[in-house]
Parts: C-alpha cells; sequence; structure tokens
C-alpha cells in the first residue's frame, strides 16, 4: 500500500526518508558483494524487480488515500534475503514515484521504510522462525507472505497515525482508526497473497531449482 | 506494464527536450517538497496552477494527464469523502449522527491540492524523459551504479514481463478461467505469478548470454548528452523564482 503524494507533512516525509537510507545502504552493499561473486546476479535481480512491480500493479483502491495489493515481498524476502529485498523495493517504488505517479516523491521513504524494510525483515524473521521450529516449506512461506504483508499495513498505520494524530485520543487512537481501514480489505488480501505465494514457492522448486541453488538464492531447507 | 503509456524506452517528444534530465529531476524533487510544505490555500492554487502551466508548456499528450490525473483523484475522492467526517472542528453539515467539519474539509483539500500539484510537475517535467535516460541522469547526480543498473535492467525487463503476463492471462482466459473466491482461483494465479517468476529468470539468462555476446563487463555506456548549458542555468534560475514565489505566497 503506497502513500501517496502530498500525504505526508514535509518533516516526517524527510524523517521517514532518514530512516530509510541506512537499510538501503546496507543492501546495497550486500547486493554489491553478490553481484561481484556472481554477475549475473544483477540480471536475475532486475527481473526479480520487475515481477516485484507486475505484482504490485495488481491494485485495490482503499479508503484514506491509499490502494491495496499484493506486495511480493515476502516471496522475494524467502529468495533474496530482506536486504536484497530491501534494495529491489526501493527501485520498484523509485520507478513508480518518478514515472507513474503511483506513490510519491515526497513519500519515497516513508513507503521503502514500510514496504521494502519492514515487509520483507518481517518475512523473512517468520520464515527462519517456523523452519527453526521444525514447521514445514510451506507453512513458513504463507507466514512469511501472509505477515510479512500485513506487517507492511501495520507499519503504513502507524506511519499515517504519527502524521495525524487524533485529536482526542492521540496516536494510539488514530493508529487504530487507520488499522481498522486498511483491515477490511487487507487481513483477506494477506491471507491471500499466502496462499499464492506457496503455490509460487512450489511451482519454482519444481521448475527452477538448479539456477536457485547456482545462484545460492534458495534457502537451504527448500532445496 | 509500459508505464501508463509513457516512452520507457523511446525518445522525448516534449517541449523540455532541450532541458538537461538532471535539471529536470532536481526541479521535481525540489517542487514536490515545497508543494507538500505549503499549507496556505492561494499558495496551493498556485501550485496547481503552476503544474498545470508546466504540462501545457512540456506539450505533454492530454491522454496521458487524463489517466494519470484520473488514476490518482480517483484515490484522492475518498480522502475528500472521508476527511471531512473524520476530523473534528467546526459543524459543516450534519445528517444523521455523522457530522462533517470544516477543518477535515480544509485538510482534505489540501492534500488534494498538494498531490495534483506534484503529480502535474512530474508529468510536466519527467513524462518525456526515457527510463534509460533518468537512470543515467541519476547516476550523474550520484546514486550508486549497481541502484543504477539494476534500475535500468528492471525498465528493460518490464514491457518483457508484462507481455509474458499478459499472454498468460490470455491463455487462461481461452481456458474459460474466471476469478473467483476459491481455492482454485487462488492456485491458478499462484501457477501464473509462479510461472511468471520461472520464465523471467529463463529470460535473463537469454539476455545475459546476448549481452555477453556484444562484450558486456558489467559497465554500462550511455549514448546521452549530458552536458550543463546556459539554457540549463536559465531553466533552474526560472524554477527558482517559482519557487520562491510559491514561498511568498506562502508566508503572506
Amino acid at each position: 500500500m503506497h502513500i501517496m503524494e502530498g500525504f505526508l507533512p514535509a518533516p516526517h516525509a524527510a524523517g521517514w526518508a532518514l530512516a530509510s537510507a541506512p537499510f538501503v545502504a546496507h543492501g546495497v552493499w550486500r547486493l554489491g558483494k553478490a553481484v561481484r561473486k556472481h554477475p549475473e546476479t544483477k540480471l536475475l535481480l532486475a527481473a526479480s524487480g520487475a515481477f516485484c512491480f507486475v505484482m504490485s500493479a495488481l491494485k485495490i483502491p482503499s479508503v484514506t488515500g491509499s490502494c491495496s495489493h499484493p506486495t511480493g515481498t515476502g516471496l522475494g524476502a524467502v529468495l533474496f534475503g530482506p536486504s536484497v529485498m530491501t534494495v529491489l523495493g526501493t527501485i520498484v517504488l523509485l520507478f513508480q514515484a518518478l514515472l507513474l505517479a503511483h506513490g510519491g516523491i515526497t513519500t519515497l521513504g516513508a513507503n521503502v521504510f514500510s514496504m521494502a524494510i519492514v515487509g520483507p525483515w518481517v518475512a523473512w524473521a517468520l520464515f527462519r522462525i517456523v523452519r527453526g521450529v521444525g514447521g514445514s516449506l510451506a507453512v513458513a512461506v504463507f507466514a512469511a507472505a501472509a505477515l510479512g504483508n500485513l506487517a507492511t499495513y501495520v507499519t503504513t498505520s502507524m506511519q499515517l497515525a504519527l502524521a495525524f494524530p487524533d485529536p482526542v485520543g492521540g496516536i494510539a487512537a488514530s493508529f487504530a482508526k487507520f488499522g481498522t481501514i486498511f483491515a477490511v480489505t487487507q487481513v483477506p488480501l494477506a491471507v491471500i497473497e499466502g496462499l499464492i505465494t506457496v503455490v509460487v514457492v512450489n511451482v519454482l522448486s519444481a521448475n527452477s531449482r538448479p539456477e536457485l541453488q547456482a545462484l545460492a538464492l534458495l534457502p537451504k531447507e527448500a532445496r | 506494464m509500459s508505464g501508463g503509456g509513457r516512452p520507457l524506452l523511446g525518445g522525448d517528444r516534449t517541449g523540455l527536450v532541450g532541458i538537461d534530465p538532471r535539471i529536470r529531476l532536481l526541479s521535481a524533487t525540489v517542487f514536490a517538497f515545497v508543494a507538500v510544505s505549503l499549507e496556505a490555500i492561494p499558495a496551493l492554487v498556485a501550485a496547481v496552477l503552476i503544474g498545470a502551466a508546466g504540462v501545457v508548456v512540456a506539450r505533454v499528450p492530454a491522454a496521458a494527464v487524463f489517466h494519470r490525473l484520473l488514476a490518482l483523484d480517483a484515490l484522492m475522492l475518498l480522502v475528500v469523502a472521508t476527511l471531512p467526517f473524520a476530523m473534528p472542528g467546526e459543524t459543516l453539515l450534519q445528517w444523521g449522527g455523522v457530522v462533517a467539519s470544516r477543518e477535515g474539509l480544509v485538510r482534505a483539500v489540501e492534500i488534494l491540492a498538494k498531490a495534483n500539484a506534484v503529480v502535474l510537475m512530474l508529468l510536466a517535467l519527467l513524462h518525456g524523459v526515457p527510463a534509460p535516460t533518468l537512470a543515467h541522469a541519476l547516476q550523474r547526480l550520484g546514486l550508486p551504479d549497481r541502484l543504477v543498473h539494476l534500475l535500468f535492467f528492471t525498465v528493460r525487463y518490464l514491457d518483457v514481463l508484462g507481455g509474458e503476463y499478459v499472454r498468460l492471462r490470455r491463455a487462461m482466459t481461452a481456458r474459460a478461467f474466471r476469478p473467483r473466491t476459491d481455492r482454485h482461483t487462488w492456485r491458478s494465479l499462484g501457477w501464473l505469478v509462479g510461472m511468471l517468476l520461472v520464465r523471467s529468470f529463463e529470460r535473463a539468462e537469454r539476455v545475459l548470454a546476448a549481452m555477453k555476446c556484444r562484450g558486456f563487463d558489467g559497465r554500462l555506456h550511455s549514448f546521452a548528452d549530458l552536458r550543463m548549458r546556459a539554457i540549463d542555468g536559465a531553466f533552474a534560475v526560472a524554477g527558482c523564482g517559482v519557487l520562491a514565489g510559491l514561498l511568498w505566497l506562502e508566508a503572506r
């Protein structure tokens, strides 16, 4: 869910950009290491970036100036890791902001933080935790994709609540209000994204195993 | 997926073709941050009018402007419709137990004006810039090479993947697939997305092989001649004047 252009006050826009910068820098550094090792990774990652774009183009209007769509961050985080996904997400969001007016230049930092940082890291952590306690690949992928998606929306709700606190109930009341509004569309969408991602990982395991293993992109558990 | 009708890979045919893409990119960014910091209604109205004038001067096709604003304002309409009822303040309208406030309406109009002003200016300044040129402009402005290369290749794949997606969806439609809220639909969509990714991996390998045949060594060389000229300086000075005027209206 992109926060649209003009929606955040300028100090918030700048603040979220500053908060996102270290994560993006870390992702670029990690990406550099991966590309030096396997130069062909760059093209594969670009294809994945375009794929994320195609996924995020499937948007459903939501209220309060945002729109809902599958984030694809869970899948990306499981396949490529959260750092790389931060870079891919930033590229897709930058492209959308500059050329398609989807999201915005001033809200780029906030959108990167929710969609390219929180979503992938939560998805990746959940995947590792579920696999760590002996959960099946399908359960781990479902949890990563569905809850990674939801984490994105919880973050966006918090960003909007911080920008527009309720005059009576403050940030908490505003967060509850935004969260409730998004939950109507997002909880079912998160479940659907989780189910679809499980099927996607099955398809990839059956058809692209050598490529993913050669590039060390598929986690050991999924090989 | 071709970028909403904009020339992702084509040439720039807009009225601002002579202006360096770096200046256009910087101008759009600075204008966006100034526009979102405005609160006075006269300044916001002026920002929207400046954006509209920019679109006219840049000769952006009316269809592109219409589609972009339609996509933006269809969502923004929800803001205008809900914010007056969500914010407390002076009663403007009472319907049953629901109260719309003047403050809420003003805030909604502010957001609407800011978003439209920025999007119009983005269209005016960047609509005609081909994506590869934009990538090189970002590189020359200091964006890391790895990010620029990824952006460049991502753009390369967008049309390819978009076309692939359309072909696969067409094949599904030909087999009488109708999306519904059921397990069959989710499984089918999962296969669709999976196959899209598999094919994009295969395509990435073929593109890499083709690039290696052409001597690709990891560096991208640009044909875009990015050089600052007097007209770019004049454009930057005029832009600063416009922004100063907006800030003056805001401070008045």
